[in-house]
């Protein structure tokens, strides 16, 4: 295990039994490793895996095959009270905020919860740091008073990101935690994420399918396809940098205003997700794939020191 | 691209506890033309196709204006007036499909029952009818789509469906509200292509109605800009788009993450 690295995902592995009893492997062969105020984004399409890893990660479906590694320890598959030291440790931020505040609950009751829950301090101290929290994102602390339906969208994923804050946790995940709000305040939400980050030093999992967005905030960029990882890019000029022809068929469906006459070519094909692909699993939808892409499958090998790229092409 | 298919006159539309939403608005459409209206959430954008269409949620209501379409004043027709126009003449899109289609009902007996509320047709030359449309939407597996329940299609494939039936009746004006903010990259930009080939085939006007305005400027012709129910800014896009005359505008443009060596 090299420095530094806080958490880690080895060669794990994700199998769900479909209704007809074949098994669907969601996540193949994944592996994973974040450093110490790192910020890595997974990105890829809808069903590619990214948010099984999500929750694999935060231990709400149990690893098939694999294991994870955090701080050193192993904690694949946690029990019990370990796993709640574990919850203590590991927090995410969903996409719908409104979906993860009950309705009837007070802000301020939402945010205490966690304080109280890991027994971290008495009532009224809870509600003090929750108002001192609420101030740290830029609310009023007045809020801790209102209903989360008094609350437009972007003030309750602030109101998310202070409760997560306010635990001090080593990762935070973040599942498309912009996606569902209006493009300026998706602005002001990253910002505000990147600000704490440099504050107070935690990792961040970014999971999104927005590659300009994945540009600007990751140390390191996962794309995934199908379950597998098939591009790590650690640079801060993706459209440069890219070599896979399915990252370069994302950047060709990121809508630029500085580039609106692009001519941009889509892919048609379907995703095929049958159990039994011999070769490359993108090779169906592949504008460059060749005979062998369809024979023999491409392994994750390091190109150059900001790329790795599974791809029979390189 | 001459003459106005669709012209909005001083429109003002009111809800009944939020008073005036939309005030005083003019605005008009080209024949073959695509508008992009952009604004955050709030700034009245869906409100104002809704009141195109006559579709405004409960207690909103029209107080003046006028919206001419083919030389009458459709925002005064009747009920039984409308039905001839709405899925006709103008259709809608909305944002998430999978709202929009029946959940216990196949596509197939959705799709003709929509098309025969509008032409007088039996029910095989409907099927038949559907399934031409679904294939000219790209969706080649047009007998097994219309056997099919919503739940066992993607997104992509629940927006393509909702499009076709849309364009079955080869309306004249197309609005849609927010039509891919709901899907990923990659279907995203295969509706974004079905939507601009329908205007080059069948010569149909859109109006699109998006917060993500490089979508807007990929798409449209011109850009209204929307905020607090006013048009601020409305132009050819190259002009928006190179030299914002407001500063909302330019917020709006600057918020769009933008990669790097695009």
């Amino acid at each position: 295990m090299g420095e530094n690295v806080i958490f880690e995902l080895q060669d794990v592995h994700k199998y769900f039994k479909n209704n007809d009893g074949s098994i669907l492997k969601a996540i193949k062969n994944v592996n994973i490793s974040l450093r110490q105020g790192e910020c890595i984004v997974i990105v890829g399409e809808s069903g590619c895996g990214k948010s099984t890893i999500a929750r694999l990660i935060l231990q709400l479906i149990d690893i098939t095959k694999g294991k994870m590694f955090y701080k050193g320890r192993n904690v694949t598959n946690l029990r019990g009270k370990e796993l709640k030291e574990y919850y203590r440790n590991v927090q995410m931020i969903f996409q719908d905020p409104l979906s993860t505040f009950s309705p009837r609950m007070k802000i301020g009751g939402y945010m205490i919860e966690p304080y109280l829950n890991f027994k971290l301090m008495d009532k009224r101290s809870a509600y003090k740091y929750a108002e001192e929290l609420l101030e740290m994102v830029g609310l009023n602390k007045e809020f801790i008073d209102r209903y989360p339906n008094e609350l437009s969208g972007g003030q309750l994923q602030r109101v998310v990101i202070a409760r997560t804050i306010g635990l001090e946790p080593d990762i935070i995940i973040c599942d498309e935690c912009t996606s569902a709000l209006d493009v300026s305040i998706q602005k002001q939400i990253i910002n505000l994420l990147l600000e704490l980050q440099s504050k107070t030093n935690f990792c961040n999992i970014f999971i999104t399918h927005d590659l300009a967005l994945a540009e600007r905030i990751s140390d390191k960029i996962y794309v995934m396809y199908l379950g597998e990882v098939v591009e790590i890019l650690s640079s801060k000029n993706i459209s440069r940098d890219a070599r896979h022809p399915y990252t370069k068929a994302l950047l060709n469906g990121v809508l630029s205003v500085k580039n609106f006459n692009k001519d941009i070519r889509v892919i048609d094909t379907p995703i095929n997700n049958s159990v039994n692909i011999q070769g490359c699993s993108f090779a169906p939808r592949c504008p460059s794939a060749y005979k062998n892409c369809f024979a023999e499958k491409p392994v994750l090998e390091r190109l150059n020191t900001s790329c790795s790229i599974a791809c029979n092409l390189y | 691209m001459t003459g106005k298919l669709i012209e909005i006159k001083c429109l003002t539309v009111r809800y009944k506890d939020e008073g005036n939403v939309i005030e005083n608005l003019n605005m008009h459409v080209g024949y073959k033309e695509i508008i992009g209206i952009v604004g955050e959430s709030g700034s009245g954008k869906t409100t104002l196709i809704r009141a195109i269409i006559n579709l405004l949620s409960s207690g909103g209501e029209i107080v003046s204006g006028e919206i001419i379409f083919k030389g009458e004043d459709i925002s005064k027709y009747s009920k039984e007036r409308w039905r001839t126009i709405r899925g006709n003449e103008i259709c809608m899109i909305f944002q998430n499909p999978g709202s929009y289609l029946n959940p216990i009902k196949r596509i197939g007996s959705q799709f003709v029952e929509s098309i025969r509320s509008h032409i007088d047709i039996s029910r095989n030359e409907a099927i038949e009818k559907a399934e031409e449309t679904l294939r000219r939407m790209g969706l080649c597996d047009s007998f097994r789509i219309m056997k099919s329940y919503p739940f066992q299609l993607s997104g992509g494939m629940k927006q393509r469906i909702a499009i076709a039936m849309a364009l079955a009746m080869e309306p004249k004006l197309i609005l849609a509200d927010e039509p891919t903010s709901a899907l990923d990259v990659i279907t995203q930009v295969q509706i974004i292509k079905e939507l601009m080939k329908l205007r080059n085939n069948f010569n149909t006007s859109i109006i699109i109605v998006t917060h993500n305005i490089g979508c807007a400027a990929y798409m449209a012709d011109r850009i209204m800009v929307m905020n607090n129910g006013e048009i601020i800014e409305s132009d050819y896009k190259e002009n928006i788009i190179a030299k914002p005359q407001m500063d909302y505008t330019k917020k709006l443009l600057d918020s769009i993450p933008e990669l790097e060596g695009h």
